[in-house]
């Protein structure tokens, strides 16, 4: 009976999902998992069947296809439905219309990427937090030379996080740097440079991004620095910040994975709406 | 009971006991590692014997924040004798006013309050702490209070509106 109910799933669903690069390489398990998702998720804009009665529309909904794509990937790399399910639950949360939005002085956050771009993706680091560390700089070159050039304007802010030891003394060296006008390099340095890290490397890495030791020890022991570092992290406070990294879409919480992956085809699916 | 062997030595039936929960041991083991491929074999997505991915961690670095209460400027836990109420402003700001037997920590935006702090808070044996802060947005004393129920101090609570509201009415205080 249950053998017969997953073959009736996957013959509503494999059809349309065919269409879908993501869903055509699947087999077995990963198949009847994303098979099951296709014919029972809604896609939260755009169409009201389910995914897989979404992609037999014509024109197609473009949400629809992206979901099933996000659901192949998830099954293929072997998440449970369940676990897919969350992840759906939580992509919609954040990207459903209406949810509530921050408003961020853009001009006073240190951004890449092309500044004429659609999409504003405003991101909180600390400079000591292992997962920023890789986010960080992955995001970095998605929206300088990556699928996301010149559709997404990626913000920064320092937000150290006091759990981690050596957090202020790092991200005022990142405020000192940006202050004179090094702080992507420096940032990226140090992320780079992750595992290495002592405050007593700071010099050596704002030397190796081209920052004079005495601009950046003037910099550094300016209070002016600190206060920018603390305007960042009250701004962090203030939108509801509490763990890192953070990233708000357009002023919108994005509650869902931080896989590169996942964003990229987010902040896409953003870039593409109304 | 079974009896000893003919000539075996005195070890020989702990010995024989040891031997007997290993085998035990490991039938067990050997029944339930069975009973789980079965069970992942059946399964609708079974789970793969050797991982295909790198491990990643997707998990966010929380700062150390803990459950607060939020209270008036006229909630009685203020003058109660057995609160520990907690200045968080500056040194400046404390001298100029302060609730009086309030303490002063200063609550710093990024670095975590230092451990002799933390451990005068904990030693003091108070029924509650009380921190009231600059009523700012954010105020530094729901931040402070936050912090310190996330590093293991019980029964925090936050002034709403901080030092001005505490102050009421006037300069320094409430509009």
């Amino acid at each position: 009976m249950k053998r017969a109910s997953f073959l009736v799933v996957a013959l509503l669903a494999a059809p349309a999902a065919a269409e879908v690069p993501e869903c055509r390489a699947l087999t077995g398990g990963a198949k009847s998992v994303a098979d099951h998702l296709l014919t029972t998720e809604h896609p939260y804009d755009c169409c009201d069947g389910t995914i897989a009665d979404c992609l037999k529309r014509s024109p197609a909904c473009p949400l629809a296809s992206r979901l099933a794509a996000f659901v192949c990937r998830r099954a293929a790399s072997g998440q449970d439905r369940d676990t897919i399910h969350r992840a759906i639950e939580r992509r919609a949360v954040s990207m459903m219309p209406g949810t509530k939005r921050h408003a961020f002085d853009l001009a006073a956050i240190p951004s890449a990427g092309s500044p004429a771009a659609k999409v504003k993706l405003v991101v909180f680091l600390c400079p000591r937090c292992p997962v920023c560390s890789k986010l960080g700089p992955d995001l970095y070159r998605e929206v300088t030379t990556g699928r996301l050039a010149g559709k997404v304007t990626l913000h920064c802010r320092v937000f150290p996080v006091k759990s981690h030891p050596g957090s202020a003394e790092a991200g005022r060296a990142i405020a000192a740097a940006a202050r004179i006008g090094k702080f992507w390099e420096f940032m990226l340095h140090a992320f780079r440079e992750f595992d290495r890290y002592s405050p007593d490397a700071l010099p050596g890495w704002a030397a190796a991004v081209g920052i004079e030791r005495a601009a950046f020890d003037a910099a550094v022991a300016d209070p002016a620095t600190q206060a920018a570092l603390v305007e960042a992290k009250k701004e962090g406070i203030r939108a509801g910040v509490e763990a890192t990294p953070a990233l708000f879409i357009d002023g919108r919480r994005w509650h869902g994975d931080m896989d590169v992956e996942t964003l990229v085809d987010v902040l896409e699916e953003a870039g593409v709406a109304p | 009971m079974r009896a000893r062997l003919a000539g075996a030595p005195p070890w020989y039936d702990a010995a024989m006991g040891v031997a007997r929960t290993i085998v035990e041991a490991a039938v067990v083991v050997a029944l339930s590692a069975g009973a789980a491929a079965i069970a992942n074999a059946v399964r609708e997505d079974p789970l793969p014997w050797v991982a295909t991915q790198e491990y990643a961690v997707h998990g966010p670095c929380p700062e150390p924040a803990g459950e607060v209460t939020a209270i008036r400027a006229g909630d009685p836990l203020i003058r109660d004798g057995r609160t520990l109420v907690i200045d968080a402003r500056d040194e400046t700001a404390f001298r100029e006013w302060h609730l009086p037997g309030a303490r002063r920590v200063e609550f710093d935006w990024v670095s975590p309050v230092p451990g002799a702090a933390l451990a005068d808070v904990a030693a003091s044996g108070a029924a509650a702490v009380v921190v009231y802060g600059d009523g700012g947005d954010p105020d530094s004393g729901r931040e402070l209070a936050r912090e310190l129920s996330g590093r293991g101090i019980r029964n925090v609570h936050h002034v709403d509106g901080g030092a001005p509201a505490l102050r009421g009415p006037g300069p320094g205080g409430a509009p």
